[in-house]
């Protein structure tokens, strides 16, 4: 009972302080007048209008939104035979396989990016492929980051599965394919739309490794917002993030719906 | 329905044999139980019919087909797993259809045959329920009525009761006996439970350490087993040891001296040696004290089990030997401490040589 006090005394600072920015600058999103300053003169929506005008925005949001969905179908598309093999067999290399596939989970996303874009000069060098920039090099980094939370959601589903069910549908009639289609893949349903919207969820709000891989003129979102504030600070920035945390925050409570989180972070 | 034959089937684990050379048939509509306690090779007996385990050698015959090799979705078997292993995302009625859909039976039959199915288990009334909004029992008799409705050559059941309380076993025992009947279903039944394998079966096979040690009615497995392990596995028995010193004469390590049979449980000349004795509890006659007819043993009540139905008295014999006699009831109640007069038949008597 007291540990359960304590751990409560401890929690509520360390959420106040996390919480704290996001407050203020959904808040701040809500000023009227430009220069942020405090207390605020009035309060409008002019903000979320400017930044559903900005051009740059909405393609930003677009282009995000487009190859979160790509790197997440090709992720899942991987780490789904990738986590049935890491559940189900034993064979040689099967530790490291799985520490390679949860791996970009650890490196920080500089580090990756820029492993990724020397790699990427020197492939070009080698094979005279337009690798630098393009926009399958920038799925590829993103497919990267997004099997390893497929890879733990799905492995969560997959150990809670029945594997008698599967013998169960072989026994009644059904070939492996059929048996995977219609037994295991519904099994698993509440990991695959946990990994897809928690897949979605990671490459659209990635900004330090797409930096080294974006070409000229593509910019995700987080690039778009920060471009602009290399110019201008004004709550335009704060209503785009507004946006982005309300639609993070349901596709994450959404998750959490289907696979508890707390099992998987 | 179809004869099952079993041919030498043996499973090999790097050097350990889960099976060693199994070998039995169970007749058309037959209802034959593998018996044995933990670890003896019985599920792995079984899902080596089903097709899930590849057996080192030996084969597995099915009607004229020799399915060694067939893989399990072939096999035609209808398995009720020890957990059911019901599809928690289909409906009752959506599971029995499973099978008939991979035999790419057409809608119309399809339905009506879960309905008869589901009819057969009076569990017509829950088609549209999931698995986990019915209880344990029924859930159990959807899986049987799934393995049934793709009418199988051979219905399998891998400790089908397990999971039920003690009533409802007793229930649904007689539930899929009367079932397996009825539709003249061969059925190998899987289960440690030797009460279940007695009433519910045809024959037995007793496994032990992956090596079949008897196969018999149920009849035949308690009057006349084969060894020691078989007598005490199926009921119980009182066990005295010692040595043969004479034909018809042993002499119990404590040293009382008993007649015994000439010959052993499998029917060879009993030699002077050691030897084990074995009595069935209810061949044991308890009496007062004071009586001499038949000629007896004095003993002492040592412990008295009351079991409703019978009573089981363990009684410890004036030379040491311990023996229990189960009796139907108490003429004058026996208490812990009293003496009395213990006698048996000696045709009640199995000797076994191990
Ligand atoms: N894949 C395996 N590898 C190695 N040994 C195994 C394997 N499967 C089973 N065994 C061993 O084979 C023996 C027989 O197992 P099996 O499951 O057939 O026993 P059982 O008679 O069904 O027992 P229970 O009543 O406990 O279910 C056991 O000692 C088990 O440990
Ligand atoms: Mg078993």
């Amino acid at each position: 009972m007291s540990g359960r006090v304590l751990l409560r005394a401890f929690a509520a600072p360390g959420l106040t302080i996390v919480l704290l920015p996001i407050v203020l600058v959904s808040w701040l999103a809500f000023f009227s007048q430009e220069i942020p300053s405090f207390p605020p003169e009035g309060h409008s929506l002019r903000w979320f209008s400017a930044a559903f005008s900005e051009r740059k925005f909405a393609s930003g949001f677009l282009l995000s939104a487009e190859i979160a969905a790509l790197s997440t179908a090709i992720g899942l598309a991987v780490s789904i035979p990738a986590a049935i093999a890491l559940q189900r067999f034993r064979f040689r290399g099967r530790g490291t396989l799985g520490s390679i596939l949860l791996f970009p989970l650890v490196i920080p996303g500089v580090v990756l990016g820029a492993a990724l874009y020397i790699f990427e000069v020197q492939a070009e060098k080698t094979t005279d492929l337009p690798l630098i920039g393009s926009y399958a090099g920038l799925v590829i980094g993103h497919v990267l980051i997004v099997i390893p939370w497929c890879i733990k959601l799905l492995g969560v589903s997959l150990s809670g599965l029945d594997r008698g069910i599967e013998e169960a549908a072989m026994n009644l009639g059904a070939k492996p394919w059929t048996t995977f289609r219609r037994i295991l893949l519904p099994g698993i349903r509440p990991g695959l739309v946990a990994a897809s919207l928690f897949g979605f969820v990671v490459s659209f709000g990635n900004l330090e490794m797409t930096l080294f891989l974006v070409g000229p003129g593509q910019s995700t979102l987080p690039i778009a917002i920060m471009q602009y504030l290399e110019w201008k600070v004004d709550p335009t920035i704060a209503a785009v993030s507004v946006v982005q945390i309300v639609l993070i925050g349901a596709a994450l409570l959404l998750t959490d719906r289907y696979v508890s989180l707390s099992r998987v972070v | 329905m179809s004869r099952l034959v079993v041919s030498g089937l043996t499973k090999i684990y790097g050097n350990f044999a889960a099976a060693k050379d199994v070998s039995f048939e169970v007749g058309e509509g037959e209802l034959v139980s593998l018996l044995g306690p933990s670890g003896c090779g019985k599920t792995t007996t079984l899902r080596m019919i089903a097709g899930f385990i590849t057996p080192t050698r030996g084969s597995v015959t099915i009607g004229e087909d020799d399915v060694t090799r067939i893989a399990p979705w072939s096999r035609n078997t209808g398995m009720v797993f020890q957990n059911y292993a019901l599809f928690p995302h289909m409906t009752v009625a959506q599971n029995v259809a499973f099978g008939l859909e991979m035999r790419r039976i057409g809608g119309a039959e399809v339905r009506e045959r879960v309905q008869s199915a589901l009819q057969m288990v009076r569990l017509d009334h829950l088609a549209d329920r999931y698995p986990r909004n019915i209880s344990g029992g029924q859930q159990q008799r959807v899986a049987l009525a799934r393995a049934v409705a793709i009418r199988p050559r051979v219905l399998l059941l891998d400790e089908p009761l397990s999971n039920l309380d003690a009533k409802l076993r007793e229930q649904v025992r007689i539930e899929i006996r009367t079932l397996q009947q009825e539709l003249k279903l061969t059925t190998i039944m899987v289960t440690h439970d030797q009460d279940e394998a007695l009433t519910m079966s045809d024959r037995l096979i007793l496994m032990e350490g992956g090596v079949v040690q008897q196969i018999g009615t149920p009849r035949e497995l308690y009057n006349r087993p084969r060894s020691r392990f078989v007598a005490d596995f199926v009921g119980q028995s009182s066990f005295i040891e010692g040595e043969v010193v004479a034909p018809g004469q042993f002499r119990s390590i404590q040293g009382a001296l008993l007649s015994c049979p000439e010959r052993d449980a499998s029917g060879a000349t009993l030699n002077t040696g050691k030897a084990t004795l074995a009595i069935r509890p209810e061949a044991i006659r308890l009496g007062p004290a004071a009586e001499t007819a038949p000629p007896g043993h004095a003993g002492k009540v040592e412990f008295v089990s009351y079991l409703g139905s019978r009573i089981d008295v363990h009684v410890r014999l004036a030379t040491g030997e311990a023996v229990i006699s189960t009796l139907r009831d108490l003429a004058e109640p026996l208490s812990v401490g009293d003496p009395c007069h213990v006698s048996w038949a000696d045709a009640s008597v199995t000797a076994f040589t191990a």
